[in-house]
């Protein structure tokens, strides 16, 4: 069983970031306009060069026990948490995402999380359902 | 809920703060011998404190607590009430201190660490001596306990010793010179200081004057943290009855402590240079939320280190090779405790060409630096992690100066594994390996298909 990130679940977590960062920026605008607007293009950059390619690289796989969360494409990073020890499954959507059927998902083992942004809402309550029996049902 | 109710303590945790709010001008007054002022000042303490006091007494009044057969229930707060259930087997361990202060009032402090993750991590209240005697005999029963390990002589003399721990020391001392300076003024922090620069004089007829200040204050925080190291060892023993580990000891202030043998999930053999000087090792562990506290289980001599398996029956030593050094890379051991020598080297050489006197200081820089380079060396041999034969998992790493060899007892892991592209080139990655009280061993170098292969079944 093998999940992954879709491109636009990415995208548009990506566009809630850049959008925070220009609220952010928002203060700065009075007081140096061009430096503002210089950051702020820097931070599109990174978001849409660094941070949707790495979250659109993330695979989720399900193995008879553990479940393993991969990604990153230069700089790669792979969680391994015992299923029967996953001790909490948040689901979070917004009303654009509802709409394009995506999500964000943080699972919580013992003494770690993880966040899964932009994955697929069928995939994510799957995985729900098949953790809330324990990791053994489907 | 058969009614019973906190120790009064646990709600005049609200009445200590007003009686610093009050103290501090009536103090003032007083000093200044200013009448007047202190009638005042008297009037407004008697209005804050009653104020107080009614409000941490409905809180008293409404707060409770019942033991059952099988659990502890707990219920707080005025006009949000909370009311917790804990069963026996969620605890992982329980802890109770009694301080100077609890003494005086017939108190102690419970502490209790849950086994699961999950709300809250840890449960704190204040009960009387018999009501937390009692729920220590309910939660972890103990019918006699045979002591494993009560240090005498040199074994004391080294467990008081590798208990030391400079940061708590610190921090308590700068707290209660704090405190008392809250009520004295500062006159308190300036006879401190007067008195550290005369013993800084006194030191600077033998050594350099920047090398006599560091001695001085060197001395000076040694003497504070084994001062308080031996009041919070003194009398300690541990012992094991049936499945629960219990630790007691303490000069001022009393601490035991009762860990339920099933749920330690790791036990960390600290191997540092006062260990290495004295041949004897710290022993701490791990049990659900509860990460080791300040003191030590007990010390291992060196060599003897299967005596841990008298305690923690599960305890085993790496079975196998913990990692191959010939694939390693030098330079991720090394980087920083090298940059920082090379840095005291260029400051070194700076300084013998323009101020000769500041030599002695960056030459203990250059010491130091070059100590964490030699552990950084025996990192680079020895760090690894392993699966051993009777299910646990070995992970040996290296911090500062401290050499960690860990023997992880649980199955609720996770594991996260980093590789950079240098990394997945030669087929190595490194390995987080956290536990459910939220610590984490980092295992560097670790052969890539080692690591993929570790399974969660242990």
């Amino acid at each position: 069983m093998e999940f992954r990130v879709t491109r636009s679940g990415a995208a548009l977590i990506g566009f809630w970031v850049i959008l925070a960062g220009a609220v952010v920026s928002i203060p700065f605008w009075s007081l140096n306009a061009v430096a503002a607007l210089f950051w702020l293009a820097v931070w599109c950059v990174v978001c849409l060069c660094v941070l949707v390619p790495r979250w659109a690289s993330c695979r989720v796989r399900v193995g008879g026990n553990h479940l393993t969360v991969r990604r990153g494409l230069l700089f790669l990073v792979t969680k391994r948490m015992p299923l029967r020890f996953i001790s909490g499954c948040h689901i979070l959507q917004t009303p654009v995402g509802r709409r394009m059927g995506g999500c964000v998902l943080v699972l919580i083992a013992s003494g770690t999380f993880t966040v899964i942004p932009g994955i697929r809402r069928a995939d994510a309550e799957q995985l729900a359902a098949k953790l809330s029996h324990g990791g053994k049902l489907l | 809920m058969n009614g019973r109710r906190f120790h009064i303590l646990y709600c005049l945790r609200l009445f200590r703060y007003a009686l610093l709010l009050c103290l501090v001008p009536m103090v003032q007054a007083l000093i200044a011998f200013d009448w007047t002022s202190l009638f005042t000042a008297l009037k407004q303490d008697a209005a804050i404190l009653l104020f107080f006091l009614a409000v941490s007494l409905v809180r008293w009044y409404v707060t409770g607590f019942a033991l059952t057969q099988d659990s502890f229930e707990a219920q707080t707060g005025v006009f949000v009430h909370s009311k917790y259930t804990f069963s026996k087997s969620s605890v992982a361990v329980l802890e109770i201190v009694r301080p100077l202060y609890c003494r005086l009032l017939g108190a102690s402090r419970v502490t209790l660490y849950f086994h699961n993750y999950a709300a809250p991590r840890r449960f704190q209240c204040y009960l009387t001596k018999r009501d937390a005697q009692a729920l220590a005999d309910l939660l972890m029963p103990v019918r006699q306990d045979h002591s494993i390990f009560s240090p005498t002589g040199y074994e004391k003399l080294s467990f008081v010793m590798l208990s030391a721990n400079v940061i708590t020391a610190c921090a308590f001392a700068w707290v209660s010179l704090d405190r008392i300076q809250e009520v004295l003024g500062d006159s308190l922090r300036q006879l401190a200081w007067m008195q550290f620069e005369q013993i800084e004089l006194l030191v600077e007829r033998i050594l350099p004057a920047g090398l006599a200040a560091l001695a001085t204050l060197f001395f000076l925080v040694g003497g504070l943290t084994f001062l308080y190291a031996f009041l919070h060892t003194a009398g300690f023993r541990v012992c094991r009855n049936g499945g629960i580990i219990i630790s007691k000891g303490g000069l001022v202030t009393k601490t035991e402590r009762r860990v339920r043998l099933r749920c330690v999930s790791a036990c960390d053999i600290r191997v540092t240079p006062a260990g290495r000087l004295l041949r004897r090792y710290p022993v701490f562990i791990a049990a659900g939320s509860f990460t080791g506290g300040e003191v030590p289980l007990f010390v291992v001599k060196k060599g003897q280190e299967a005596r841990v398996e008298a305690l923690l029956p599960g305890y085993s030593k790496p079975d196998g090779p913990l990692c191959d050094p010939a694939r390693k890379s030098p330079v991720q051991y090394l980087w920083k405790p090298g940059a920082l020598l090379a840095l005291g080297l260029a400051l070194c050489g700076v300084a013998f060409n323009v101020l000769p006197g500041v030599l002695p200081v960056l030459a203990a820089w250059v010491l130091g630096a070059l100590g964490c380079m030699i552990v950084s060396l025996e990192g680079l041999r020895r760090e690894g992690l392993h699966k051993n034969e009777n299910r646990t998992l070995s992970v040996v790493f290296t911090r500062f100066f401290t050499r960690h060899e860990v023997c992880v007892l649980t199955q609720d892991l996770a594991y996260t594994l980093f590789e950079h592209p240098f990394s997945v080139s030669e087929g190595r990655c490194d390995v987080t390996v956290c536990l459910p009280c939220r610590m984490r061993y980092k295992a560097r170098g670790v052969l890539q298909y080692q690591a993929r292969s570790i399974p969660f079944s242990l």
